[in-house]
Formats: structure tokens, C-alpha cells, sequence
């Protein structure tokens, strides 16, 4: 055995660190091998063009709402008067308005555009608190165990135990003004127990493998197992989930609006044109239909790229 | 067997690592009833020596094992590193003695962090202890306690906001804008002190961290200035905190080239470390875990457990997840390993080969309790405790000559922990109980140089056994087929 | 049960079961996976055959793949399966229900994952009589009683009412085995049957199995990884590298004359109970081959000490050795004067063929430390 014990060089500033154990090595020592390392693997996972042609979707989407004060497009809350006739109503679509007029004569291509706005920064901000909220204590419930998750996962049930609908009608109709921020907050707290409880369930697969007991052993506090080890494997399943997650908040801002309980009227949302145009839905069904389609194309398109991405980011444990 | 006492201890001036009445209990949900996982253990280890620890699962060897690292603390009992007590160490104290001692686990990948690169997870444990044995510059200690002052500046004003309203806010200020600002200040502050955490550690992203977040607040000021209602103490002092976080980015920036150097360092000693497991750094460097082979893996935990220098490697089951020819690149590197860094190794295995190739002291485990201790070559030569025998006649040997029979094979399974027998925990599978052994539990006494058993009627030894060595010896002159290790029928208490 | 070599079996025109070059791949994203490539072995009744081999080497691959147990999709399958004459490798799932159970079963290593966790013990074994045997419940019950008495079950009526987490892991894998013997099968399959066991739980089971095959007379396959439990259990071994059978020797033929410098290296590898504390072990460089694009020749050839040019040009060929029943797949065999001087050549040049870096050995038998 060699006798050169490593110095732990715990004081000799400014950079000490242990000494290098072992320059020099005893005859008992034989270089050891070096196996090969694996090639990279031969097909690279890729996204696949569903994910971009769903990601293009909600990218012209999120384009489009951005843009919308800038495009060259009718107001989608004043009435049209260009179309020649003196009433502008139920328009048909046709060439001066691709998707046609409401019974109000409003440009529902515009209103589209405009209800993109509300329905896209709803869905996005709503499960963007919800995450961070959610996450927060799921990772904490899930991390300490023991009376802290008792208590936090209580709480959850009891949010959890309301039908999550109705859960955000109470607190919209609590709130006085109807406000974009007050239907962000109903549904991000409706957002809240569900998301806590997958990250929780996810907090407690990774804390049991034994790369937490690795860093616990190696000296790491708890903050930094699990910013450093637990989080990374965690937030990128939910990372996916968000994506569908904005796709289920904009359904519920959908059935909040139908119901009337979202944006003050006459703020478009998809919701809110899908509602009113289903009074005039036999004789014109474009009205309604329209915002439909678009919006089941978003959530559709949602959920897809989510799927993929959910996918891409599986990492493989192992080649055995 | 299976029996307490301390007599095979040696004299704690001795020994580096040494554990007294080990005693670990779980609770079995909430039914009141306790697993005894390990019931009054004793067992210690020299400097430079490697201990084996050899048993079945459920015998509470690998529970031992972590008991030393204090994974959990222990229900009873010492554990003595280099004479202090671990487990009447408080939390930061204990964690002072991390780098000193380490843990290699049974299954590699799932020790490493599947997200994370090998030069990641390897300089992790570096990363862990580089302020503590590193005290952060006179730059970092004034940017950091700068930021400090910024974060109570954003939680004054927070709280400010909400008391005062318009006298902070402006005129019009309505509860709505108060609740949002105190929110809002709130938010800012945690920011803010976690950015100062980061500025005054040595941390590769505390430069961009906070170069980003002055950034920010420049924009911020900006704004305020082009938009704001007018010149209120709010405004006043955000812009005020806004400089001081810009001051200190400025800071941090400059002692970049300080964590470049020291990040430098801990780059070379990986490399260092990966290449004496036999890893390739440049090859490894970027790659992440799933890319490589079990052993590949365990190699690079290795690694990750010698960059600290620690002066003990508890190795739990280190090879039981692999294949056997690169089970045997793994026992080799331990033992070079070992040599190199100077290190006392703890060799927790089910495998008594495995064990007797490493280990200069093997203790033999059963249900919780310490049933034989003794140097390998003596104890598979001359087993005194019968589980001990039974374990060794288990074993399947690769060599056709050696019929395996029915007549040495254990009967029976490891009872369960819950409600274990009484007096001696083997007598239920034991062909040597007696009555006594139900009443008495047997205390560890010695019967050779080094060699201590926990058992009323231990095996005799007389001489060279017809066991491993005349095995051996046998094979050698290619002689006829040597016999298995026996073990002695039980006829009574005659071995008194 | 285990008597001398097994040559006077390897009659391929009376075999109970004749596996004629078995080829089993899976197409995945990364290309064609070859798990089994061109295995071919008979076995009789009373028989058995070791399979030897690390994980990858494609050992359980191929007792499903003859045992039809494979994934529908993705799944190229080649060669035949001969079970008492009759090609079973064109058998569809409907067929295959008469071969299961009946006359073919398996052991699967991990007992409680191969046992239904809400069914009770009972009714796991009499469901297959009732299925095969067309037993009444009466008939059932008293063979299943008799089984789990015949495994070492103690207390056999009481377990028949249990659920499967009510037992050890030992006594589980004694049910798994009465339920595989339930249907008094001709052909055994054990996939490692003992891996997830304690060593003197193994010991037990290894001898229930040993026992069990010389009462019913069965042909049995035992998979393992460890050369150690089929060395004084089985007759013949197979040993498999990379999918392809790369030694087949009776046992005692295999053990004492080791032609495949895979066996020999995989022999010395394993730590020794006999050998004294802190012998160094001799070690296989390298890993397995990819087995998607495995190299043109000798798949060992990259971590071979005796590696020739040759070796990395052409695919040795199953070679008959001198001694009966037992083939390898090497150029340059252990123990003949052409390997000794190939590793005189690599020696010499430092070098094996591949690159790996041999150096004469320091003392014979290896240099033990302290």
C-alpha cells in the first residue's frame, strides 16, 4: 500500500483542493484498461413532423394574437359597414371577410385573431402559476414526506374533491369584475392540486433512487439535491404536461366564456363567439363553427406537439 | 449464532471506523410492531483495511452499512469515525464528515443522475464542498452582502406599500395596486436573496446570474423613468436598488477569472479521476449515464466517490449488478483503488467469493446479528458457526467434479425480522440446536487468532479442513474430484 | 440424475426437441437487433442443457424465441424448432396454447412478477389443469395439493388460499415451478430461476428443480448467467456470446477442455472460493459487440488476448473438437499448438490483432497481493 497518504488541504488559500492522491503508484499497480466508449446512437431521436406541423399551428396562432393591434384588419368589436348592403350581419365567408360577419356584423376572422389573445395568454399564464405554485409544493410534499405531506396533499384533496368547473365558477363570480386577470387566477388555482399531485408522485420515484442518496452522502444540502438532482428529472415530464395543461385551460376558459363568466363582453374569446353564434346556429352555423374549428385545432395541436415532446425528453435509463 | 457481545472488537486506538451496539428498528406502518433490521451489531476496521460484510438478504448488512454514514441515524448504538461519535454529531457537524467517508451503491445507474453529463456528476461532489473549503473573496462577500441590502430594500418597500399606499405609490393608489405591489416586492426580494446566495458562492452561473438580473433592472429603471406616475419614494428606491444590484453584477463579473481557475482545478482533478477507474474524460466528458455500461457506470460512481479523498468507501453490493467478467474489472479496480488513495474499505456483498477476494476481515451476518468474524482465508478454511458452513456449501461451484447434494443445503428461509426467534436467531434453520439455544443468545468469543464466533456448539477446527484450501490443492495436482465443504452432522452437544 | 457426457444424445433424427438454426431479431429504431443468430441444439428426455451467458448474449431471447413467447411486432423470426418432429416455429398464439403448459413450460426468473398478485395459489395451478387436462374442481384441487406438496411446500393446503405477497421469495418460486410442472411438461425452460434468490434458497431450488426433472423424466434448459449453477446440474453446456452459441461441450468435456477463449476468459474471471484472499482476478477487457452492427468476424475477437488478423476478417464456424459432442468457434482454440502460437505472436507484438494490449503473464495462476 502506498504510503503517501492524500493531505486534505482543507486551509491553503486561495485554491486548495486535496492534493492530487497517487502521482506516483506502487508496483502492485497495473494500468487499467480503458473501454471503448459507445458510439453515438445511430438514429438521433427527433421530434417528427407532427410535433412541428403542431407546433406551426400554435406558433401562427400565438404570431397572429401578438400581432393583432398591428395587422391590417377590422376592429373585431366594431360593426362592418363595407360590404355594400346596409345590414353587414351573417355574412357568409367570401372574399371581403374570409370567415364572415356575427349577427352584431363583427369580422369573426378579426375576432378570432383577437380571441386567440385572451384564450392563448389565459391558458398560458393560468398553468404557468399553476406550475410554479404546483410544483413548488409538490416538490416539497414529495421531497420531506412525512407531516409536510400530510398537509399539503389534505389541502389538495379538498380542492380536489370539487368539481374543477364549478371550483372556478365560485371564485370568477366571487371576484367583482370580470378581468383577463381574474379568469387567470380561477383556473390556475383550479390548476393548482392536480399539477402538485403529478409532481409529487414524480418528486417520489426520483427521490428513492439512489443518485439522491449519492448527493445526500456526497455532503449536498437539501435545496441543492433538489434543485441540482430531483428537479432536472421532475420539471421535464411536466414540462410536456404544461403543454397539454394550456390546452385543457383554454377549454375551461372556453366553457367559463359559454357560460359568460369571462372576459367582459365585448372583449372576444373563442368561448364567447362559440356561445353566441350557437343562437343562430342552424341558420348560420359558421358563426359558431368557425371558432370551434380553430379552437379544436389549437387544443388538438396542443396536445400533439405535448405527446411528442413528453417523448423526446424520455431519456433512457440504461442500454442493458 | 447470531449473537451480540464485543469481544472481537479491537482497541478503539486501533481502528478507524468502529461501530458499538449497532441497533436499527422501522416501524411496520402503524400497526406498533418494529422490523428489527439489525439487533446489537458490533464491528470495526483498521486504516488501510477492507472489512467484509457477508450475508443473505434480510441480514442487515446493507442497513449496517448505512448506519455508518448515519442514512438514517441509527435507533441505538455508536458509531465511532476516528474516535468521534457520529451519531451525537448535529446535522452541519455530520455533514463536515461527508467527504471522509463515502458510498459506492448496487445499482450504477441508478446512481447516476440520468439528466446529468459524467463531468457534471462527477465534479458534483467537488462543486458540494468547493465555498466550505474555499472561502469566497473580498468581491464575492461585498457583492453578495450589496445584493443582501437590495433584497431588504424590495421587502421594506413591499411592506411600505401595503401600510402606506399613496405615500409610497403615488396618488390613487386603491387596495388592489397595494396588494399587487406588496406581491410584487415580495417576489422581487426572494429573487434577489437567492441571487445574493449565488453571487457569494463559487458558482460557474453566479456571473451571468448576475449580470442578467442587473440587466433587468436597468430595464426596469428605464421604464420607470419613461412611463412611471412621476417621482414617488417607490420608484426612488427601486431605482436606488436597481444601481446597487448593477454595482454588484460588476462585482461578480470581475471575479469570473477566479472561478474560472478554481473550475479549472476541479476540471483536472475529474479527469484525474476518471482516468484512474479507466474512463476516457475526453470520450466521457459530455456523455450522459444511459450511454454507458453497467460497469462503465459503477466505474464512474468510483470516480465520483474518490474526488473528495475520502478515507473510507462503503461499498454496498458494489458488483451484484453486474456481469462477471466485468465483475471482476470492478473488484480489481476496488483494489487498486484502495492501494492508490489509501482508503478502508467496507465490502457489503451476498457473494462469499466475492467477499473473501477483497476483504482482510469478513463478518458473517444473520438476521440481524453478527455471527462469525475472522480473516477470509481462515474463516472459508475452518467455518466454527454452522450458518457460516451452510453458506459456504451453497455456494455453486464451477467445477462439474463437485456434485452438489442435497444433504449440506440449508433447509428452510431467513425468518422474518418483525418477530424474530429467540435466543439464538439461526436455531430455527440450525441442525446443530439445542434446547439452549432458545433460552441463551450466544455472545461472541474467540477461538482463534482473529477468529470469533457467535455460537453455543461451533464447528470444530482441527487443522487443515477438507474445505477451500485442499480444494485448492486438489485441483492443482489434478487429482480425483476433492469433496465439498462438509459440515458436521449435528449428534448432540459433543462439541464440548 | 446427472451421469457422463451426453454424446450418445446428439442424434438429430430422434431428438424430443431439434433447434435448427434459430434466428430471432428485432427491428427497433436503431436498426436490426441480432439477438439470436443461428443457434442450433437437440435435447432428449432426462436431459439437460446449461445455457451460459452474460446479459445481451441473447440466452433468454432464445429459450423464447423456441418457446414461441415472443413480441408480435417488430420480431424477425428464422430457423426451426423441432418438438418431437413437428416444426412448431409456424405455430400461431391459438396453437401454441396446446404446446404451453402441456408440453413445454418455463421458469421465469422473478417469481413474484410471473405470479398473478390478486389470484390465489390454488387457483393459478388449477386454472392450467382445467385448461389442459380438462380436470373437474375436485380432480384439480387434490393435483394441485399433490404439486405443492411434491415442491416442498409445507403446510401445502393452507398455501393453496394463499396470494402469492403472503409467501417468501423461495416458496414462491417453488409455486412457479409447481404451476409450470402442473400440466407435465416434456421440456422444462428455467430463465434464471435462481438470480433474484439467496445463495442457500438457490441451493435449494436448484436441487428441487434437479430432483423434479429426473422423477418426470423431462428435458430441462437451464439459463444463468453463472457457470457455477449448471456446472454440476446439467450435462451438456452451450455457452453464448453475442446470439450465437460459441462453445457446446458436454459439461465435464467443457469444464476440463475448454477450446473457446470466451469460456476460458469467463472461467477465470470468477472470483474462487478456493483461491486466497486478494487474487487478482483476471479480467475481459472491452464490451460485448453492438449487436446491431456486429463486426465481420469473430464477435469476441475485439477483447480476444489471442486475436489474428483472421479473426477480424472471417466468422469462425461451429468446429467439431477431437473430443465427442463438443464444437467451438475459434480459430486459434485453447489448448492446441495454433493458440499457443498466436499468443506468442501477440506477446511479442504487445498487441492482440485488435488493439488490446496483451503482456505475458507474470507468474502462472496469478500473482496473489498479500
Amino acid at each position: 500500500m502506498p504510503e503517501q497518504s492524500p493531505e486534505n488541504g482543507a486551509g491553503e488559500p486561495p485554491f486548495s483542493f486535496p492534493s492530487d492522491a497517487a502521482t506516483s503508484t506502487t508496483a502492485t499497480i497495473t494500468r487499467i484498461e480503458v473501454p471503448d466508449v459507445p458510439e453515438e446512437d445511430k438514429v438521433k431521436k427527433t421530434l417528427g413532423p407532427v410535433f412541428w406541423i403542431a407546433a406551426g399551428w400554435v406558433g401562427l396562432i400565438l404570431l397572429l394574437a401578438i400581432l393583432a393591434p398591428v395587422l391590417p384588419i377590422p376592429s373585431p368589436t366594431l360593426q362592418v359597414k363595407d360590404c355594400g348592403q346596409p345590414f353587414c350581419n351573417r355574412l357568409p365567408p367570401g372574399p371581403g371577410h374570409i370567415f364572415g360577419t356575427d349577427q352584431n356584423a363583427r369580422d369573426i376572422f378579426s375576432r378570432i385573431i383577437w380571441g386567440g389573445r385572451v384564450s392563448m395568454s389565459v391558458g398560458v399564464a393560468s398553468i404557468a402559476i399553476g406550475l410554479l405554485v404546483g410544483s413548488t409544493i409538490g416538490i416539497i410534499a414529495g421531497y420531506f414526506r412525512g407531516t409536510v405531506d400530510l398537509v399539503l396533499m389534505a389541502i389538495s384533496d379538498i380542492l380536489l374533491a370539487f368539481p374543477p368547473l364549478l371550483l372556478a365558477l365560485a371564485i370568477v363570480s366571487f371576484r367583482d369584475s370580470r378581468t383577463a386577470a381574474n379568469v387567470v387566477m380561477a383556473i390556475a388555482i383550479v390548476s393548482i392540486p392536480p399539477i402538485a399531485r403529478l409532481v409529487r408522485a414524480n418528486t417520489l420515484t426520483f427521490t428513492q433512487r439512489e443518485f439522491v442518496l449519492a448527493s445526500r452522502t456526497l455532503g449536498a444540502s437539501h435545496l441543492r439535491v433538489i434543485v441540482k438532482e430531483v428537479l432536472p428529472n421532475v420539471m421535464l415530464p411536466i414540462f410536456s404536461f404544461a403543454i397539454i395543461g394550456v390546452a385543457i385551460a383554454i377549454i375551461a376558459e372556453g366553457g367559463l366564456a359559454f357560460l359568460g363568466l369571462s372576459v367582459q363582453p365585448p372583449t372576444p374569446t373563442w368561448g364567447d363567439m362559440i356561445s353566441f353564434g350557437a343562437k343562430i346556429l342552424e341558420d348560420h352555423p359558421h358563426v359558431a363553427l368557425i371558432p370551434c374549428a380553430v379552437m379544436f385545432i389549437t387544443i388538438l395541436s396542443l396536445n400533439l406537439a405535448g405527446d411528442r415532446v413528453r417523448e423526446y425528453l424520455d431519456v433512457k435509463d440504461s442500454v442493458l | 449464532m447470531a449473537g451480540s457481545g464485543m469481544e472481537h472488537l479491537r482497541n478503539p486506538n486501533d481502528v478507524l471506523l468502529r461501530v458499538e451496539n449497532l441497533v436499527m428498528e422501522f416501524p411496520v406502518g402503524k400497526t406498533g410492531l418494529k422490523v428489527h433490521a439489525v439487533s446489537d451489531v458490533s464491528i470495526d476496521a483498521k486504516a488501510g483495511e477492507t472489512l467484509g460484510l457477508v450475508g443473505e438478504s434480510g441480514c442487515g448488512k446493507s442497513t449496517t452499512g448505512k448506519a455508518m454514514m448515519q442514512l438514517p441515524r441509527p435507533t441505538s448504538g455508536r458509531v465511532l469515525y476516528a474516535g468521534t461519535d457520529l451519531t451525537k454529531l448535529s446535522g452541519p457537524d455530520l455533514r463536515k464528515t461527508r467527504p471522509e467517508m463515502q458510498m459506492i451503491f448496487q445499482d450504477p445507474i441508478s446512481s447516476l443522475n440520468p439528466r446529468r453529463r459524467v463531468s457534471e456528476i462527477v465534479s458534483e461532489p467537488l462543486w458540494i464542498w468547493v465555498n466550505d473549503r474555499n472561502p469566497p473573496g473580498p468581491k464575492a462577500v461585498l457583492a453578495r452582502n450589496l445584493l443582501y441590502g437590495v433584497a431588504g430594500i424590495w421587502a421594506l418597500l413591499g411592506v411600505a406599500a401595503m401600510l402606506l399606499g399613496p405615500a409610497v405609490l403615488g396618488e390613487g393608489a386603491e387596495i388592489p395596486a397595494r396588494v399587487t405591489a406588496f406581491l410584487q416586492a415580495a417576489m422581487e426580494a426572494a429573487a434577489v436573496f437567492a441571487i445574493a446566495q449565488m453571487a457569494g458562492a463559487r458558482n460557474k452561473k453566479s456571473p451571468i446570474v448576475s449580470l442578467a438580473y442587473a440587466a433587468l433592472s436597468l430595464v426596469r429603471v428605464l421604464l420607470l423613468i419613461a412611463f412611471g406616475g412621476g417621482l414617488t419614494i417607490w420608484t426612488g428606491l427601486i431605482g436606488g436598488a436597481s444601481l446597487a444590484a448593477m454595482l454588484a453584477a460588476a462585482l461578480v463579473w470581475s471575479s469570473r477569472t477566479e472561478i474560472k481557475i478554481m473550475s479549472d482545478h476541479i476540471d483536472a482533478k475529474v479527469r484525474k479521476a476518471l482516468e484512474d477507474v479507466g474512463i476516457d474524460p475526453e470520450a466521457a466528458w459530455n456523455r450522459r449515464p444511459h450511454e454507458f455500461s453497467g460497469g462503465q457506470c459503477q466505474r464512474i460512481c468510483i470516480a465520483r466517490s474518490l474526488v473528495l479523498d475520502p478515507k473510507v468507501i462503503i461499498c454496498d453490493e458494489p458488483v451484484s449488478a453486474l456481469d462477471v467478467s466485468v465483475q471482476a474489472q470492478i473488484l480489481n479496480l476496488l483494489e487498486d483503488m484502495k492501494a492508490r488513495y489509501n482508503l478502508t474499505l467496507v465490502f457489503i456483498a451476498h457473494d462469499l467469493a466475492v467477499v473473501k477476494n477483497v476483504s482482510d476481515r469478513v463478518a458473517v451476518m444473520y438476521l440481524g446479528k453478527m455471527c462469525e468474524v475472522a480473516p477470509p482465508d481462515d474463516l472459508y478454511a475452518n467455518p466454527a458457526h454452522p450458518y457460516t458452513a451452510a453458506l459456504l456449501s451453497s455456494i455453486p461451484v464451477p467445477d462439474p467434479r463437485l456434485k452438489p447434494t442435497d444433504e449440506n443445503v440449508l433447509g428452510g428461509e431467513i425468518p422474518s425480522p418483525i418477530a424474530p426467534p429467540s435466543g439464538c436467531r439461526f436455531r430455527t434453520r440450525c441442525p446443530r440446536a439445542q434446547d439452549m439455544c432458545a433460552q441463551v443468545e450466544p455472545k461472541m468469543r474467540q477461538i482463534g487468532l482473529g477468529h470469533y464466533v457467535a455460537c453455543h456448539f461451533p464447528l470444530e477446527s482441527t487443522g487443515p479442513k477438507p474445505g477451500a484450501a485442499q480444494l485448492a490443492a486438489n485441483r492443482a495436482a489434478g487429482g480425483v474430484a476433492p469433496q465439498r465443504v462438509t459440515m458436521p452432522k449435528a449428534s448432540g452437544a459433543q462439541s464440548f | 440424475m446427472i451421469t457422463g457426457p451426453a454424446n450418445e444424445s446428439r442424434d438429430p433424427s430422434a431428438g424430443l426437441l431439434r433447434v435448427v438454426d434459430v434466428k430471432t431479431h428485432f427491428r427497433t429504431e436503431r436498426g436490426t437487433v441480432r439477438a439470436v443468430d443461428g443457434v442450433s441444439f437437440t435435447l432428449d428426455r432426462g436431459r439437460t442443457l446449461g445455457i451460459v451467458g452474460e446479459s445481451g448474449s441473447g440466452k433468454s431471447v432464445l429459450s423464447r424465441s423456441i418457446m414461441g413467447l415472443l413480441p408480435g411486432k417488430n420480431v424477425v423470426r428464422g430457423g426451426h424448432v423441432f418438438y418431437e418432429g413437428i416444426d412448431i416455429v409456424g405455430f400461431d398464439k391459438h396453437q401454441m396454447r396446446h404446446v404451453w403448459g402441456s408440453e413445454m413450460s418455463m421458469v421465469f426468473q422473478d417469481p413474484m412478477t410471473s405470479l398473478n398478485p390478486v389470484m390465489k395459489i390454488g387457483k393459478q395451478i388449477t386454472e392450467s389443469l382445467h385448461e389442459h387436462l380438462k380436470m373437474d374442481s375436485q380432480e384439480a384441487a387434490d393435483t394441485a395439493l399433490a404439486l405443492l406438496s411434491s415442491v416442498g411446500i409445507p403446510e401445502p393446503a393452507a398455501r393453496l388460499q394463499e396470494y402469492p405477497h403472503q409467501l417468501s421469495g423461495g416458496m414462491r418460486q417453488r409455486v412457479v415451478i409447481a404451476i409450470a410442472l402442473a400440466c407435465g411438461p416434456k421440456v422444462l425452460f428455467a430463465d434464471e430461476p435462481t438470480t433474484a434468490l439467496d445463495v442457500t434458497v438457490q441451493a435449494q431450488i436448484l436441487n428441487l428443480l434437479q430432483q423434479q426433472q429426473h422423477e418426470r423424466h423431462m428435458a430441462m434448459i437451464l439459463v444463468t448467467h453463472d457457470l457455477g449453477v449448471v456446472a454440476g446440474r446439467s450435462h451438456e453446456i452451450a455457452v453464448m456470446y453475442a446470439g450465437k452459441v460459441v462453445e457446446h461441450a458436454p459439461t465435464a468435456s467443457l469444464f476440463a477442455n475448454v477450446r473457446m477463449p470466451y469460456t476460458e476468459a469467463l472461467l477465470s474471471s470468477i472470483p474462487r472460493i478456493e483461491n486466497p484472499s486478494h487474487t487478482r482476478l483476471d479480467v475481459i477487457g472491452g464490451r460485448p459487440p453492438d449487436l446491431v452492427s456486429p463486426p465481420p468476424g469473430c464477435g469476441f475477437a475485439p477483447r480476444c488476448k489471442y486475436a489474428q488478423p483472421r479473426c477480424v476478417q472471417e466468422p469462425p464456424p461451429l468446429i467439431e473438437s477431437e473430443f465427442p459432442g463438443h464444437s467451438y468457434r475459434c480459430f486459434y482454440p485453447v489448448g492446441t499448438p495454433a493458440n499457443l502460437e498466436a499468443y506468442q505472436r501477440n506477446i511479442t507484438a504487445g498487441r492482440s490483432a485488435t488493439g488490446l494490449p496483451v503482456e505475458a503473464p507474470v507468474t502462472i495462476g496469478a500473482g496473489g497481493r498479500l
